[in-house]
């Protein structure tokens, strides 16, 4: 089938990545808004595929929680010295375990 | 709260009119999106009727305005992209919830996104906007 058939492309869709930086007019970053992409929809039934839906979409909602959190809290302390990485938002969390630590530490902080 | 994007369906219209030579105009405009909690980007919405009750920016540095920079991608299936570069500078104190990327008529949205967190812009603050949008995905 030529790669460039309408079959070929079916399934395709567009996705947006937005990144949004609020600063002050010296250049200094107060906090920077992520684009976080929802997970893919499972390719087949079994179990395994499932599981790893399931795992990837507490992935995406831990995540998202903590880019809520974080945003908060960086404009909330905007003028105290706070770890770059809740400005900026990198390194973000790679995995439900760090995500899960980076939330209760935030909210700790908080 | 999740940081959510998407295309709306009146964007996706605009792109099939653009695509048959009808009456239709790219990708030129940036506006705030104005509200005081997070809001949920939907495909249903519209120019006219923004995601839950934001308004659009419509003083303060935060109206629509031309975006500064659009750039694109066509060299590869894997990454055909269209860029979006802006920085608004706020005159007032506002919250801003999203934006919205729009027509060179100012009357139709392609993309809504709303942040993380509501942002609170003061006066002189900047807000620097970097989007790309993937149309082809191979």
């Amino acid at each position: 089938m030529p790669s460039n058939s309408i079959a070929s492309k079916s399934g395709r869709r567009t996705k947006v990545a937005v990144g949004a930086t609020l600063a002050r007019s010296d250049g200094t970053i107060i906090v920077r808004s992520l684009p976080i992409q929802p997970p893919e929809p499972p390719q087949c039934v079994k179990f395994k595929c499932l599981w790893k839906f399931f795992l990837d979409t507490l992935f995406c909602s831990l995540e998202s929680t903590y880019h809520g959190i974080r945003c908060e809290y960086a404009q909330k302390n905007k003028d105290k010295k706070i770890p770059e990485k809740y400005k900026t938002g990198n390194p973000r969390p790679k995995n439900i375990r760090q995500a899960i630590i980076a939330i209760i530490k935030l909210k700790l902080r908080r | 709260m999740a940081q959510t994007q998407t295309w709306t369906d009146t964007g996706i219209a605009e792109l099939i009119l653009l695509l048959r030579e009808e009456a239709a105009t790219g990708m030129e405009s940036i506006v705030t999106l104005i509200m005081a909690t997070p809001c949920t980007a939907a495909v249903a919405s519209t120019y006219a009727d923004p995601a839950d009750t934001a308004v659009h920016g419509s003083d303060g540095g935060l109206a629509i305005q031309a975006i500064d920079t659009v750039g694109g991608d066509t060299t590869n299936t894997a990454g055909d992209t269209i860029t979006f570069d802006h920085v608004f500078t706020a005159t007032e104190t506002r919250n801003v919830a999203g934006i919205h990327v729009c027509n060179n008529d100012d009357n139709v949205t392609f993309l809504e996104c709303c942040f993380n967190a509501v942002l609170a812009m003061e006066n002189t603050d900047t807000l620097t906007i970097d989007g790309q949008s993937t149309i082809d995905q191979a």
